[in-house]
């Protein structure tokens, strides 16, 4: 499964004016381009073009605008899960806006894709395409050749072994195939799908990989890529410590706080995990003592999963804020990363971001040294984190489902 | 260093668990009722049958007060529903999105107000009429 132009097809939910209308959203921070309205394809606007550059552009050519509404876009990618989720419960959430979905054991299955994406059209206003094949890089292909191709309304079955549909697939164009592949495997001769799935998997294996191996199979027809299901059983990481003695500071709570977010933020980059909630919670001592008894804990949502100590910091330091009460005595505090995916896997939709090459790299270099030269050798300034929370995003959508300020007016 | 930045705009912890047994119970004699605790009433549970499909909308017209739909209610809206003849619906006509009575009748699509200051809108051959959703419930705020 695969929403169209999913940051765009959210926003035209709840503008259907823009229906038609050339649309793009913009990254964080309104830096470049990261989707594009079919029509905005059209007029030959980039991926990751920069949004200051293609801005006369946009404005000459009566492009609309946004910034990008991640309140929004997850939402609505909740939703269209738990249409899937009607119709098989084996499933796997691939990114915002892509899903895997076991439908082994079903029959008609072009019939059964037409429902699901009519249901998910109906249910949420999202339009998706569904391909349907025996393996995932398969029904990757097929999905690709459902959303290029409108004869066949949005759902495609490729068979292992249709070497007329597996040919017209580029080498790059295939799951897991990165540009810089693509001339070495030219090399070989291997063009596209079909050459690759007719390669022998022991020289490919010999070459390059194992993964590379994998995907010969995978063209064939053979599964090797497993179904990861969410995992719920993935426990979340927990960091708390009571005060060595009761703590009334605003400051010195911060800097505890700041001190269990960073340890968090170890333990998840340890594990290649990356948190997708936050939560700080704060109380005061249960046992007795001359004042009211007070506990409480706020959660946020990252917009995209995160090991970030500097984000992980900022995050649990804003919860803080909203639970804190001045005048009391309080005994502990602590702090709770969940929602934890595999870090390599998330990001997908953001190539694009600037900073996630240098935040990797930083958290990289501040975890050997700290591992060399013992921990907290080098740690973040606890102070000047909390300053400039608004960031640019001057063209931001309204957060129509999540915001009770923001609910969509009709006249 | 921008992410962040859009932290807590969804608050997960929105739905209050209800504390059945929150209090200490002091040593004395339990309470009677406790074997009988229950849930309290969610209104959720009344008004949204499913979740995934349903939104809210707020009115800030009248052509609809005869229905109930007082300016500035609030809509629940089921995009599930099968929009027949006779619903409250959410339409988008000619790409605007508006609240009437759906009436089909003898293949004439009408948009029906329920306020006799407007006028019925019949949907003619050219123009683009898109039901959004059904509208199930009417929450009107009395202060």
């Amino acid at each position: 499964m695969d929403v169209n132009n999913f940051y765009v097809s959210c926003e035209r939910v709840f503008r259907p004016d823009l229906e038609g209308v050339p649309v793009v959203v913009l990254s964080n921070n309104d830096a470049c381009i990261i989707a594009r309205s079919q029509e905005s394809k059209g007029l030959g606007f980039k991926m990751g073009a920069l949004f200051h550059k293609v801005l006369p552009d946009l404005k000459k050519a009566g492009v609309k605008v946004f910034s990008s509404n991640y309140p929004l876009y997850g939402d609505m990618s909740d939703r269209a899960v738990s249409v899937y989720r009607q119709f098989t419960p084996r499933l796997e959430i691939y990114s915002i806006d892509e899903s895997f979905l076991d439908l082994s054991g079903f029959d008609e299955l072009l019939d059964l894709g037409q429902k699901i994406k009519q249901t998910t059209k109906r249910d949420t206003g999202l339009p998706v395409c569904v391909g349907i094949a025996q393996t995932k890089t398969l029904a990757k292909i097929a999905n690709r050749i459902a959303k290029k191709n409108p004869q066949y309304n949005g759902v495609f079955k490729l068979e292992a072994g249709d070497a007329e549909q597996l040919q017209k697939i580029e080498n790059a164009d295939i799951w897991g195939i990165s540009r810089r592949l693509d001339p070495k495997l030219q090399e070989l001769g291997i063009y596209n799908a079909l050459d690759l799935s007719r390669a022998d998997p022991k020289k490919i294996r010999q070459k390059f990989s194992v993964v590379l191996e994998r995907m010969v199979y995978e063209l064939n027809g053979i599964s090797c890529l497993d179904l990861e299901e969410v995992a719920p059983a993935k426990k979340g990481i927990m960091v708390s410590r009571g005060f060595g003695q009761y703590q009334d500071k605003y400051p010195r709570i911060q800097e505890a706080v700041a001190v269990y977010a960073t340890r968090a933020g170890e333990k998840m980059r340890k594990q290649g995990l990356a948190a997708n909630t936050l939560t700080t919670f704060l109380r005061t001592s249960p046992q007795g003592d001359a004042q009211t008894y007070y506990s409480n804990s706020h959660t946020v949502a990252f917009p995209e999963a995160t090991n970030d100590t500097a984000l992980i910091i900022k995050a649990a330091w804003w919860c803080l804020k909203k639970i804190y009460r001045p005048g009391l005595k309080y005994q502990k505090a602590g702090v709770f990363l969940d929602g934890l995916v595999n870090a390599d896997c998330t990001q997908k939709d953001f190539f694009f971001k600037p900073d996630t090459g240098k935040s990797k790299t930083l958290m990289t270099v501040l975890d050997k040294l700290n591992k060399d030269h013992g921990r907290d050798t080098v740690r973040f300034a606890a102070s000047g984190v909390s300053t400039d929370w608004k960031m640019r995003q001057r063209m931001v959508s309204p957060r129509y489902t999540t915001s009770w300020d923001d609910i969509k007016t009709i006249p | 260093m921008s992410i962040a930045l859009y932290i807590g705009q969804i608050n997960r912890a929105s739905h209050m668990p209800l504390p059945l047994y929150a209090s200490k119970v002091p040593a004395g004699f339990p309470s009677p009722a406790e074997d009988y605790m229950e849930g309290r009433l969610d209104l959720n549970e009344r008004l949204i049958q499913h979740p995934h499909a349903t939104f809210l909308l707020k009115v800030s017209g009248d052509s609809m007060i005869g229905a109930g739909i007082m300016p500035g209610g609030m809509l629940v809206v089921d995009r599930s529903i099968e929009p027949v003849h006779g619903k409250i619906v959410i339409a988008v006509l000619d790409g605007q999105l508006t609240v009437k009575r759906l009436h089909k009748k003898h293949g004439v699509i009408r948009l029906m107000p329920e306020n006799n200051q407007y006028r019925p809108i019949t949907i003619s051959d050219e123009q683009d009429l898109e039901i959004w959703g059904v509208v199930t419930n009417v929450i009107n705020c009395l202060e």
